[in-house]
């Protein structure tokens, strides 16, 4: 039997990116699904392994067969199974049957996952089903020892702390962001958006917090003349400088943009020396593909800030003619022999 | 501490205040809502995502200039 390829973007309903990674990969002549994993799941039936004709069941699509080779590219959003709880527990107490059957559930779930997995990444795969996400602290001690700058940063659950961060660094000014991903969420009555951006935080504002509160990121705020984006795939990059500083709501966060009155964007040639560092860093942390941000300090200094696997970068790609999609398109497609 | 947008949120859950981290005092509106987005989801088809054998013209006539940081300095 002719195995056949088929290439599959995995994201969340409405990624605009996938869509043109979609039609480029259709340009090249390639068969394309985009599996949606909030709007659908999966469900596993009849895998007999040895039989060629196994398949899993998904509500998006009638099935997805092993007939077929899969090069899949995780862009966003997690995959989720039907039926099942999606949820993590621990083995729990011996003698407790609710949390021992809770556990048993967590295993039971975790090896269909992985097996859904294995069939979308066996012949070649970019990314990962993490939903986006990575670890922003182990990112930033994996930067410093391949010899990054970075932002001094204190992650503290308590009030003294950051007033002692503040003295003991003569840092004058300190941002706070999200530990993970932001918080972003829609109002549908009200018709309006909410998103978690870097936000400044005001030595005399300290005073207003409690005592003692959870865990919260808080960095050193790095005077920047440019803000620049760096998007990574597996060796290759393509550096964007924006022109934050030049208005008063972009300088903490440029994603903190007025419509009417868009930010500078320019393509910028990063010193070899710095390519290098980043190349060794997402190879430390096995990333293949991610948007990494960087500041370029007053002092001329690159900063690190952050990596993000599933970073917004159509709009850079775009003005900085960049074709990223068009490249990604072509990297699967390398990968297919 | 306390923020309009996430007190009036919270309002509506069991979660409370000080399990919250700091961080999350901060939240502001987005400025550029794409609403449109929330629409679409509604009219969600199958043939919207399935591309097989489309043509495409790519737009490859723009000039990017390359940007010296030198000059800022």
């Amino acid at each position: 039997m002719k195995i056949s390829t088929e290439y599959l973007l995995i994201t969340y309903y409405g990624d605009y990116t996938s869509k043109i990674i979609a039609d480029w990969l259709a340009f090249y002549s390639k068969s394309v699904k985009i599996f949606y994993t909030d709007k659908f799941d999966i469900e596993l039936k009849s895998i007999l392994i040895g039989n060629v004709n196994s398949h899993l069941m998904s509500s998006q699509f009638s099935q997805f067969k092993s007939e077929k080779h899969y090069i899949s590219f995780y862009r966003g959003g997690m995959v989720k199974l039907s039926k099942g709880t999606n949820s993590r527990s621990n083995p729990g107490d011996f003698y407790d049957f609710n949390s021992r059957l809770k556990y048993f559930f967590t295993t039971y779930e975790m090896s269909q996952k992985e097996i859904v997995d294995n069939f979308f990444t066996e012949k070649y795969t970019l990314g990962k089903d993490n939903g986006s996400r990575t670890n922003k602290i182990i990112n930033l001690k994996k930067a410093i020892q391949i010899g990054l700058k970075i932002p001094n940063t204190l992650l503290t659950t308590n009030k003294s702390d950051i007033q002692e961060f503040f003295k003991k660094s003569k840092i004058q000014k300190v941002i706070t962001k999200s530990l993970d991903i932001g918080l972003f969420f829609g109002d549908k009555k009200e018709k309006k958006v909410f998103q978690q951006l870097t936000k400044n935080v005001e030595f005399e504002e300290i005073e207003s917090f409690p005592e003692t509160f959870p865990l919260t990121l808080f960095q050193e705020q790095i005077d920047k003349i440019l803000e620049l984006r760096v998007f990574y795939l597996k060796g290759k990059m393509w550096t964007s400088a924006i022109l934050s500083q030049q208005q008063e709501n972009t300088q903490v966060d440029c994603r903190n943009y007025d419509i009417e009155r868009m930010n500078r964007v320019v393509t910028y040639n990063l010193p070899n020396e710095i390519e290098t560092k980043l190349h060794l860093f997402m190879k430390s942390i096995s990333m293949d593909t991610g948007s990494i941000d960087i500041l370029l300090s007053k002092e001329n200094e690159y900063y690190f800030l952050e990596v993000n696997p599933g970073g917004q970068f159509t709009g850079y790609s775009e003005i900085c003619n960049f074709n990223l999609e068009m490249e990604i398109a072509k990297h699967l497609i390398e990968n297919e022999k | 501490m306390k923020n309009r947008i996430i007190n009036h949120y919270l309002d509506k859950t069991d979660i409370k205040e000080n399990n919250l981290p700091v961080d999350l005092f901060f939240l502001s509106e987005k400025k550029n809502p794409d609403l449109n987005e929330s629409n679409e989801i509604i009219n969600l088809s199958i043939k919207d995502i399935n591309y097989i054998g489309q043509e495409r013209i790519s737009s490859i006539s723009k000039i990017s200039l390359i940007f010296n940081p030198e000059h800022l300095l």
